[in-house]
């Protein structure tokens, strides 16, 4: 197992030692990387780099993070005025098409492992897509796709700001899943196009039950989203406000949380660092904090940058640290003190 | 023939800082240079084949406009493409 960071000087690859991890190896030095997602089916790495000057490139390791290959990236169709920002979102299903979410928010599949790219274009012309709007970036960004693992005609795909959607039919049609949300900022807070989840996540034992740490709640949903259960007022829970979610891989009703204070200041609640756990599908919350920074704690993390195999938890912060638990967030230790701002993490 | 320089920067993503390339227009020309080094000109264009934001393309030390990549070229002109500079 390696713990794979990106961040926004470049990818960290950490190995384990006897005491604990080191660094591997970095790559793309000075750039900034903005995902990163293993492949489980093939052994292979995925990360999304943003050059800045020189725009974003997708890149592939298929020697678990010794080198990346550059892959041609997905475009939007010739005489379209729109470019391609950031890529946030990748999966690939049973049969091996890859998809891939991005900034703009759309929608992108490779049946050839990325040598060529078809836009979704139900999705591209989803209904109501001119009123979703910005978040963390300027404009919107499609950062979770989540493929049932039992039918990869089931698709759901969440767009900050848009809400969350779902394709019966591999992506041929789609329907907004947003019954239940609160958009607290709307004028409307029921609005049924606009909502803002942070990330969701589908249980790999369950997939009919959907998690969701949103913009203004921890949600769950039973049903594959047909109604979000808002979970925010959960006893034990320290703030509905974050980034991240993790499920566990065989109980469904088991999920952790980063809490941080809404919206305006995006600091750790009372500046101490925990981690929120759920056994009982949201209806308590206890705390785990051993290991982790207590005081003066600036620690934010974002969407993608925690991540949970089997009794392994990982997760890096905007301040450059890395965090990690080998006894399902029981206690933890800090790997890293001086790293770039992360933006992602993966462990394989 | 175009005369090509790069900047520093982009010789990580391209193998020569300076080369000599037939071509008769800016599209023409990274078009050949994909030839040479596979993705080298979506380092350059956005995807609608604009110039990117933060890079600029002089031909004889004149900055071209960044809607204007059709723009004809001729021979034993010189084309330098360098990042944008902006900020400290």
């Amino acid at each position: 197992m390696k713990a794979y960071l990106a961040t926004r000087k470049g990818l960290i690859v950490l190995k384990p030692k006897a005491s604990g991890w080191e660094v591997e190896k970095a790559h793309f030095d000075g750039v900034k990387v903005t995902y990163v997602r293993s492949d489980v089916a093939k052994g292979w790495i995925w990360a999304g780099v943003n050059h800045g000057h020189w725009g974003p490139k997708l890149h592939v390791s298929k020697n678990k993070g010794k080198s990346f290959e550059e892959i041609v990236p997905p475009k939007y169709p010739e005489g379209s005025k729109l470019s391609i920002k950031e890529y946030w979102a990748w999966a690939r299903d049973s049969k091996g098409r890859i998809y891939v979410g991005t900034d703009p928010a759309d929608f992108f599949h490779s049946d050839d492992e990325g040598k060529t790219w078809t836009l979704n274009q139900s999705f591209f012309k989803a209904e109501g897509k001119d009123r979703w709007f910005g978040a963390g970036t300027d404009g919107t960004a499609l950062h979770s796709i989540l493929i049932n693992p039992k039918n990869d005609n089931h698709i759901i795909a969440a767009v900050s700001v848009g809400g969350v959607l779902e394709s019966k039919d591999r992506g041929q049609s789609w329907k907004y899943i947003n019954k239940g949300l609160q958009a607290d900022f709307m004028p409307d807070k029921d609005d049924p196009v606009v909502q803002d989840p942070h990330l969701v996540e589908m249980s790999p034992s369950n997939p009919n039950v959907l998690w969701q740490q949103n913009h203004c709640g921890i949600f769950k949903s039973d049903n594959s989203g047909e109604l979000w259960q808002n979970l925010s007022k959960a006893k034990g829970l320290k703030s509905p406000f974050g980034w991240a979610v993790v499920v566990d891989e065989k109980n469904c009703d088991i999920a952790y949380t980063l809490p941080a204070l809404s919206d305006e200041t995006r600091v750790p609640v009372h500046k101490k660092l925990v981690v929120q756990k759920t056994t009982n599908g949201g209806k308590t919350w206890k705390t785990l904090s051993k290991g982790l920074p207590q005081k003066y704690c600036y620690d934010i993390v974002y969407r993608h940058a925690f991540k949970k195999s089997a009794k392994q938890l990982l997760f890096g912060s905007t301040t450059g640290h890395v965090y990690f638990s080998k006894n399902s967030g029981d206690s933890w230790k800090q790997l890293s003190y001086q790293l770039a701002p992360i933006y992602a993490v993966e462990l394989m | 023939m175009i005369k090509v320089a790069l900047t520093t920067n982009l010789q990580k993503y391209f193998p020569k800082s300076k080369l000599e390339i037939e071509a008769d227009s800016i599209l023409d020309l990274l078009k050949k240079m994909d030839q040479i080094e596979l993705h080298f000109s979506s380092y350059i264009l956005e995807d609608n084949k604009d110039v990117r934001k933060h890079v600029n393309i002089f031909i004889d030390g004149q900055l071209l406009p960044k809607t204007e990549t059709t723009r004809k070229l001729k021979n034993g002109q010189t084309v330098h493409i360098m990042q944008a500079l902006s900020g400290g």
